[in-house]
């Protein structure tokens, strides 16, 4: 290496770091990645992501029942994994293996929602449920397919 | 007659961080050294931990850095090789890591590239390293302000509330009313507002944000480096009474002193490589202390 390619290769690894955060912090805002995670250096700038997920099976007649994750230990294991990516990597995650063996685990239901909630502090100063993201799945002729994705947190105030 | 002028330096930028005083060859080889014993400590936090990079560090990782840092520290003319050596091996662990690789390890990592790429031209390496962490300091404290939980002191509460290292630290600045009711809520969900009226406590949380840009500014003005050098110091100490990671901690301390003028930064290299061993050692051994 010459001095002058040294020098090239020093100044384009300097702007890669110095601009790779601004594209983080977009990651974070609009896909739900970790904040501290992947070299953004925002660490402590707000509380390490938690999070739950709620089950619900639905039948041909549209009632909805609230599913126990823990029947199915292939469920179990598939929602733990789900939710270990997911608060790293947000809404990268493809849900389809909790769908699947959610599907397998309560085969009479048509439909089935996951409905994945990221609890952490939220600008208002409170603890609640900052992201809340709410997957549909059927049953198709080719499997369990997701067919629907909504995002109704956040859009509450604190009123509601 | 025409003379061949020498060509100006591309990206003229990079030499805004020089420091000019002949010592940088010597600063170069402290780095390489204190970052070969760096890694040992770092993978050694993970020594015993029932997991996939537990195993990794225990069986590969901490042996490979051992050999690495006890040939380089003992060989002066290996140190080069093992700093490549704990390149690659940092590599593999940011790798097998990877998405869920803290940032620490990632700055380690940085490091050594730079010092690899720079093997031939300390000067430039220093150069490269020091503007390296002023993207590491203005960033940290860009993202605060961005995010907005320190202007009310919102997340440091939340900490005080749920961490104990934070609790022992933080409490002393807030008052006794303030304190009752942050611990009371404990991080539940449904609980707040986290943010607090104690003067001292919101000065203190704002002083982190601001501190960690305008220090990483006055770093890179050479006629405030040294001022800037203690500032971030105690900044540094200051987030370490609370967070407790102290082998992040002497990692940063160690790349602030790069900045200092004259020699009195490179002895102090030997002196932060011990403690970060015993605070390795300490993490293992005296878990009551609560490190990170």
């Amino acid at each position: 290496l010459t001095g002058q390619s040294r020098r090239t290769i020093v100044a384009v690894l300097l702007m890669l770091f110095a601009c790779w955060p601004f594209v983080q912090q977009q990651l974070v805002i609009h896909y739900r990645i970790n904040p501290w995670k992947l070299a953004g250096w925002a660490m402590y700038t707000t509380t390490t992501p938690r999070g739950n997920m709620n089950l619900i099976g639905i039948d041909t007649a549209g009632e909805r029942t609230p599913l126990n994750v823990r029947e199915s230990q292939e469920l179990f294991t598939a929602r733990n994994q789900y939710m270990s990516s997911r608060l790293t990597m947000g809404l990268f995650v493809d849900p389809a293996p909790v769908a699947s063996a959610l599907a397998t685990a309560h085969p009479k239901f048509s439909e089935w929602e996951l409905v994945v909630n990221e609890i952490g502090l939220a600008r208002d100063g409170w603890v609640d449920v900052v992201h809340r993201t709410t997957y549909r799945f059927a049953r198709t002729e080719t499997g369990v397919e997701q067919v629907g994705v909504t995002y109704s947190v956040p859009t509450l105030d604190r009123t509601q | 007659v025409e003379q061949e002028t020498p060509s100006a330096p591309k990206f003229p930028f990079i030499d805004w961080t020089s420091a000019d005083d002949g010592l940088e060859s010597e600063r170069y080889q402290a780095l390489s050294s204190f970052m070969l014993v760096a890694l040992v400590c770092h993978s050694g936090m993970l020594l015993g931990l029932d997991s996939k990079l537990g195993n990794l560090a225990t069986t590969v990782f901490f042996p490979a850095f051992c050999l690495s840092a006890l040939v380089g520290l003992c060989s002066p003319r290996a140190k080069r090789h093992c700093v490549v050596a704990s390149f690659g091996i940092t590599s593999c662990w940011l790798f097998a890591a990877t998405p869920h690789f803290a940032n620490h390890l990632l700055l380690e990592w940085s490091v050594l590239l730079f010092l690899i790429v720079c093997r031939n031209e300390p000067d430039l390496a220093l150069k490269a390293l020091r503007w390296l962490i002023f993207i590491v300091l203005f960033h940290s404290g860009f993202q605060k302000l961005v995010v907005g939980q320190y202007f009310a002191g919102e997340f440091l509460a939340y900490n005080t509330a749920t961490l104990a290292n934070f609790t022992d630290f933080m409490g002393l600045f807030l008052s006794e009313g303030e304190f009752a009711r942050i611990t009371a809520m404990a991080g539940r969900n449904g609980t707040g507002p986290y943010g607090v009226n104690d003067i001292l406590f919101v000065a203190m949380s704002n002083a982190v944000w601001i501190g960690e840009m305008g220090i990483a500014i006055l770093l890179v003005v050479p006629s405030t480096r040294r001022v800037a050098v203690f500032a971030a110091l105690a900044l540094i100490a200051s987030i370490e009474l609370g967070a407790r990671e102290a082998i992040f901690g002497f990692l940063f301390t160690s790349l602030i002193l790069a900045f200092y003028p004259k020699r009195n930064g490179l002895a102090l290299w030997p002196g932060l490589a011990t403690l970060q061993v015993a605070a390795m050692l300490a993490f293992h051994f005296l878990p009551e202390l609560r490190l990170n």
